[in-house]
Order: C-alpha cells, then structure tokens, then sequence
C-alpha cells in the first residue's frame, strides 16, 4: 500500500517528466498533448525550487509538485459511502534559467538556441506552463492505461499562471489546479 | 617595468613548500576532492545515467575554515550540532597554490566550466564532516592573488 498522495503525485509526474502517453497507447489525443522525456526534469530530490541552495545545474525546465490542500467535493462526503470524492489544490511550479552566463545550464529543445531563450525567460516559462496544462488537464494521460488507486479524475487549472523572477537568474512559474480523485473507502492508504 | 612570470612561478614553489610543511606537520585534518560526474545527458532528466566519475583529490591538504551557514533543503546536521535544523554551512578552502613546475592546480582545474550533463561537487572528509564526507558546490573562486585561489562551497544535495 502507498499513500494518497504519493500515487497521485508519481501520476502527475509521470505526465511531465516521464513520457506518459507518448507511444500513443493512451490515444491519438493524449499523444498530441503527451510531453516527451528530456522535456522537463523533477526537482533535484523533491526539493522546492524556491529554496536558494537549489543546484542552478538542476534548475531550468525543472518542475515540482506542491501539495497546498485536500478537501471533499463537491460537499462533504457521507463517511460511509463508496467511493469518497476529495478534491486536492496542488500547484505545479516550473522553473526557467536566464542570463547571459547561464547559457551551460539550460535544458534546450532541439530547435531552441541558448543565446537566444536566456533573454526570453518570461515568456518561455509561461509557455511551458502551457504545455504543462495541456498536458496534466487531458482526461486520457491523466486517467487511461492501468487503473490507479486513488484514482484520478480531472486535473483543472484554477485562476491563472503567475509568474516570480527570484533574482540570481531564476524565474518560476506557479499554476494552481484542483485536482479531482476518488478514494476507494475500504482502503486505508497507509504509507 | 615588465610582468615577472618567473618570479612568479618561483614564488608559489615556495608557498607550496610551505603548504606541504603544514601538512605534515598534521595540521590540515580535511581532504578535499573535486568530483566531476559525466552523465549521458541533461542532469535530472528520467533517461540520463551516470557514465562516467573524474576525481581530484588536492595535494597537499588546503586549509578549510567554516565561512558561515544559511538554512536549506539541502543543508545537514543532526540533532547534536543544528538542534535538527537543515544547515547548509559554507567553507572557504585555501589558499591553494597556483600551478607551478612542482605542482599546484589551475583555476580550472579546480573549478571546471559547467555544462548541462555535468553535476561538479567538492567532497571534504574530515571530523568536522559527517560520515564519510559531504558534498559542496562551488560558489566563489577568488584567484586574484598572484600566487594562490581560494574557493568557497555550501552544502548541497548529497
């Protein structure tokens, strides 16, 4: 048995780090909006990409999960019924290197140029906020292939992508979804 | 006047006597080692693996004095010397001769350029050190002496 929220994240990390869906068996559609591996990259051992001892080699195009709340939807749930219906919040934050002696620390696509991006940081990471929305709220990546318990049922952005320049060459882009799942109330989710 | 790069280079053959001498006499009591990991693409990235490891270890031992320490997630400690807290303290290594005809390292040497596929950490060893040694990231080279560079490095991922 795993937690909650750990089979929860590992799906989502799948999605944005993984490959989740790129060899098209989740659908044609899921493979249009399935993000491939080399894309981005998880943050250096779960660390938050906020704390300032964050390795700058690990940084650019790094995302991370932050888990900000957990509640039952749409109403409170009746303790005996099954499922439970919960609804979390969790932000997902990516992150972006800029500056012109940055330019060895860049996780590049095959068409971008480094000395190009590193003076577009704004708009790069917005743009990969994008790709990650499209990607995490596709209903086929998100809930297709092997049953997953809890299992996952949407995962839809709420308000709007905010963008933070920490100074030092790093700016981060954080998007706030609510992410719907089910629980299976016979299981107790023990880690 | 013209530069006197021989006076130069004879000078730090004598610093590094000198260090040598301190050495020992027993009184540098950390090991230093500039490790340089290769991987066979981006650092992080779910594909890459780990092809190859470089390791320099500095001779003769510099001297490693603490040069601070700020809160971090990958700082370290046990509940005997940061009450628990995530510490990631700082160094300052040096001074480290210059490379001259009987030894010493290049600036590059001790802080090579970075490059998307390569994870580059300092390892001290010692008893102010847990375990086996720590890991450190470069973050200040000052080689503006004309004969020696000191380094400084905080804690990192381990």
């Amino acid at each position: 048995m795993t937690s909650a929220f750990a089979a929860l994240e590992d799906r989502l990390y799948d999605i944005m780090v993984n490959g989740r869906g790129v060899n098209g068996s989740l659908g044609s559609d899921a493979l249009a909006k399935s993000i491939p591996v080399g894309r981005f990259r998880a943050a250096r051992m779960n660390a938050p990409l906020r704390d300032t001892t964050y390795p700058s080699v690990d940084f650019d195009r790094a995302v991370f999960v932050e888990w900000l709340a957990d509640a039952d939807d749409p109403t409170i749930n009746n303790p005996i019924d099954n499922p439970q219906h919960r609804v979390a919040r969790v932000a997902i934050c990516n992150a972006v290197t800029y500056g012109n002696a940055v330019t060895d620390f860049l996780l590049l696509t095959a068409t971008e140029v480094a000395a190009t991006v590193i003076d577009q940081p704004r708009q790069r990471a917005l743009n990969d906020s994008a790709r990650l929305q499209r990607a995490l709220g596709n209903p086929d990546l998100l809930r297709g292939g092997a049953p997953l318990d809890p299992a996952p049922l949407a995962c839809v952005r709420e308000g709007g992508t905010t963008l933070e320049d920490m100074g030092g060459g790093r700016m981060l882009a954080t998007t706030v979804y609510a992410l719907r799942y089910q629980m299976d109330n016979a299981t107790t989710y023990d880690p | 006047m013209a530069d006197n790069p021989t006076a130069r280079l004879a000078h730090r053959a004598a610093a590094l006597t000198g260090r040598r001498a301190a050495e020992g006499a027993g009184v540098r009591s950390v090991s230093v080692a500039v490790i340089l990991e290769t991987w066979s693409g981006p650092t992080q990235v779910s594909t890459s693996t780990l092809v190859s490891t470089s390791t320099l270890v500095l001779s003769p031992r510099p001297k490693v004095v603490s040069a601070g320490e700020e809160a971090g997630y990958f700082g370290g400690g046990n509940s005997a010397i940061s009450g628990g807290r995530l510490i990631a303290g700082s160094y300052r290594i040096g001074p480290i001769t210059l490379a001259c005809a009987t030894g010493g390292y290049t600036v590059a040497q001790l802080s090579p350029p970075g490059a998307s596929n390569l994870r580059i950490y300092y390892f001290l060893a010692g008893d102010e050190f847990s375990g086996a040694g720590e890991r450190f990231e470069l973050t200040d080279v000052d080689s503006s002496r004309p004969h020696q560079v000191t380094i400084t490095v905080r804690r990192t991922a381990q």
